[in-house]
């Protein structure tokens, strides 16, 4: 649950430290219950429209990327980009920094106080049914079902995926940040929230059953190219190889079938891997429903054991794969 | 003899290394040769798009830690071939098939010798069944 008290101030915040020229990324209500779109402020009366409560899944630093990248982008105009997201989002944008993908003196980070965010998929799992409007109260969602029963269900009964570990919730040590929130308090609770790291899929099953719980994954992908485009580490933008039809022999076939789709997702992985910080984006977002998360988890653990570095968590430690300094230790 | 498997030798500083190219090409009529300026080019999505198709095993030849003619490119190859072999692995393949050798360009003896090995591992996979 994101608390009320974070945007009353996170509005009062914004509304001091805004000047002509800014480009706010937050959240607003997008009409359909339990789902935020994200929200692009340019004047300072559109601040009031911005709400932040206990949906707003979507990882904003996506847009980053798109923004530094886009043509549009003038290195002399003055605005900067005030960017409010969660914790696990503040590590994204940690790495980006890390990757020398956006500038650190054209951003302003505000970080807010969260205890875990609920998609509407969650409480459609719950009750088993569709509904019609949900509210927070407190600690509890009140959900109006299509026969204008309302059921109240408590937000600790709910929580799964990501939210649910609290392992990406502490936060980057990176000092250039704003928070919402209390701050100490909200430190020390992630502390002791944090769960031992759960064991890997692939370390609980045999090979073959490994193998045929990834084809059945794989076969369901349509490649909608939803997981790359939403993924704040896929920052290639129109350089993508598999974007490529006008090479003399592309290097991915549009066909989709069980080895064009393999493929595609161990480019992606292999890609993506140095600097995913797990924030689970591309399996919320995937149409098809296939648990990606067997994949990113299994990655993150390597790089961690192998190279020793966690994504996300310093702005000044460089991705090991890209950056190699004399006198390092080889792997 | 059995059919034998298709490799794919990729090795860096190919002006140095003409007496080995001429050694595996009169010895291994299965393993073709490309050649590539330095190790550090070589691009691991490329042996996964190999490997799906009918090439059964891809081996990458560099240069000694220290040895490289760019100063670093074989260390990044080090570590991206790392990762390469753990995305195999992640998706179910066999991570031997894409092996790594770092030698001189001088050495000739020892890299006919694990070229060997190789193709004896591909060989006993190809008979237990698991074959491409």
């Amino acid at each position: 649950m994101i608390k009320e008290v974070v945007n009353q101030q996170l509005i009062s915040f914004l509304k001091q430290e805004f000047k002509p020229g800014d480009t706010i990324i937050s959240y607003k209500e997008s009409g359909t219950p339990g789902i935020m779109t994200p929200f692009f402020v340019q004047s300072k009366d559109e601040i009031e429209k911005i709400t932040i409560n206990s949906f707003c899944v979507n990882n904003l630093a996506v847009y980053l990327s798109e923004f530094f990248q886009s043509e549009y982008y003038d290195k002399t105009k003055k605005g900067r980009i005030i960017l409010s997201v969660k914790p696990c989002d503040a590590k994204s944008v940690v790495q980006m920094i890390s990757d020398a993908q956006i500038s650190i003196d054209k951003i302003l980070l505000i970080v807010l106080e969260c205890d875990g965010v609920i998609t509407p998929k969650q409480i459609k799992d719950k009750i088993q049914q569709e509904f019609v409007n949900i509210v927070t109260k407190g600690n509890n969602f009140i959900v109006t079902l299509q026969d204008k029963q309302v059921i109240s269900i408590a937000s600790e009964d709910l929580k799964n995926g990501k939210c649910k570990e609290g392992l990406l919730c502490d936060l980057p040590t990176y000092y250039d940040y704003y928070f919402i929130g209390n701050e100490k308090s909200a430190k020390a609770d992630k502390k002791s929230k944090v769960s031992p790291e759960a064991p890997l899929i692939q370390d609980c099953i045999s090979k073959e059953e490994y193998k045929m719980m990834i084809e059945n994954e794989l076969n369901k992908c349509i490649r909608c190219y939803a997981c790359r485009n939403i993924c704040p580490a896929c920052f290639c933008s129109d350089k993508c190889i598999i974007d490529k039809p006008k090479l003399a022999i592309p290097f991915l076939d549009k066909e989709v079938n069980l080895a064009n789709n393999t493929l595609f997702h161990m480019i992606r992985f292999n890609h993506v891997a140095p600097n995913c910080t797990e924030c689970g984006e591309c399996e919320r977002v995937c149409p098809q429903e296939i648990k990606l998360s067997i994949f990113y988890r299994y990655f993150n653990r390597f790089m961690k054991k192998e190279f020793g570095f966690v994504p996300g968590e310093s702005d000044l430690e460089r991705q090991k794969l890209l950056n190699y300094r004399f006198g390092e230790e080889l792997v | 003899m059995a059919k034998q498997d298709l490799i794919y030798l990729f090795l860096c500083r190919a002006d140095k290394r003409k007496k080995l190219v001429e050694e595996v090409e009169k010895k291994f009529p299965n393993i073709k040769t490309i050649n590539i300026h330095c190790a550090g080019r070589f691009n691991p999505i490329l042996a996964f798009k190999l490997l799906q198709q009918k090439v059964s095993g891809i081996v990458l030849l560099g240069c000694d830690t220290g040895d490289c003619h760019y100063r670093e490119g074989n260390l990044f190859s080090e570590r991206r071939i790392c990762l390469a072999k753990e995305t195999l692995k992640g998706f179910g393949l066999d991570e031997n098939r894409l092996q790594a050798l770092w030698y001189n360009p001088k050495q000739i003896d020892p890299v006919i010798k694990s070229l060997e090995e190789f193709t004896n591992y591909l060989s006993n996979l190809a008979n237990k069944g698991d074959s491409k």
